[in-house]
């Protein structure tokens, strides 16, 4: 199964891939590796933080479904080219109302200090993410 | 006269008039506790809005007054059953984690200085939280 690093503050965690539930949308994901770009608290979604990855519009539809997006999962929206991870309560919303996504990704390392990251954002705004693939 | 408000948000003031006619027992209570110092943050679920929590006026009980559930531009929002107080700067509803559309109390509508103080609003999304303090307009 195919793992990343993901650095938010200085802070380094691992996810998984989840390439069973959702292949199309993972590959694109991995193919578009290494990314550092700005990460931005939701608006409409709740407690989750969202990134650009423009490579995700190259995929047609969503796999597997959720609207739900459960604290330290990864979730793709590949027309918006936007990816969602979560810390707390969060559901993938727009100005239109609740969506939904593909999930792509769980972590599976680090995730409590990466969340506590990512719910300052709340109070501290935009930091950097640097996603790459990990090694082995 | 109509009751106002001023805004001090990081530096930058404004004035809003409060829907008293529409909404007066809201407005009774929100005067009432008037000075407010707190964060303003950007809000998680309803758009492009910022909020403060004034707990004191938090009650589950207190009916909404003046109901909107989009903001409209410049409005101060406000729900009794958190004490949040929305300032909204473009697409915004009452929302939370529960309803993914709820109502609130259009409590008041910024006057002066609208554009400066909603830049402020919306920077607190990329800066984080930003001091705010509310007073009573009086005798101007």
């Amino acid at each position: 199964m195919k793992k990343v690093q993901i650095e938010v503050d200085g802070i380094v965690a691992e996810a998984e891939l989840l390439e069973d539930r959702a292949p199309r949308t993972t590959a694109a994901f991995w193919d578009a590796l290494p990314i550092t770009t700005r990460l931005t608290h939701t608006i409409w979604s709740g407690r989750a933080c969202g990134f650009s990855v423009e490579r995700l519009q190259s995929v047609d539809g969503l796999e597997h479904g959720v609207c739900s997006i459960y604290p330290g999962t990864l979730i793709a929206r590949p027309d918006a080219g936007e990816v969602l991870l979560s810390y707390g309560a969060s559901e993938y919303r727009t100005v239109l109302g609740v969506q939904y996504g593909t999930r792509i990704a769980r972590l599976v390392r680090n995730q409590a200090a990466v969340l506590a990251v990512l719910e300052r954002m709340h109070d501290e705004g935009d930091k950097t993410i640097t996603i790459k693939r990990a090694a082995g | 006269m109509p009751k106002r408000i001023r805004l001090t948000l990081d530096g930058v003031e404004a004035v809003a008039r409060l829907n008293e006619d529409a909404a007066p027992e809201t407005v009774a209570k929100f005067w009432a506790a008037l000075p407010v110092e707190e964060t303003l943050r950007h809000v998680r679920w309803g758009g492009e809005a910022g909020y403060i929590l004034i707990r004191k006026l938090a009650d589950k009980t207190q009916p909404i007054e003046n109901r909107i559930s989009i903001y409209p531009p410049a409005s101060i929002g406000f729900r009794p059953e958190h004490g949040e107080v929305a300032f909204s700067y473009g697409q915004a509803q009452a929302r939370d984690h529960v309803r993914p559309a709820t109502w609130a109390c259009h409590l008041a509508t910024i006057e002066t200085n609208v554009d400066a103080f909603f830049a402020k609003v919306r920077a607190t999304r990329a800066e984080g939280g930003k001091p705010i303090r509310l007073t009573r307009e009086e005798g101007r």
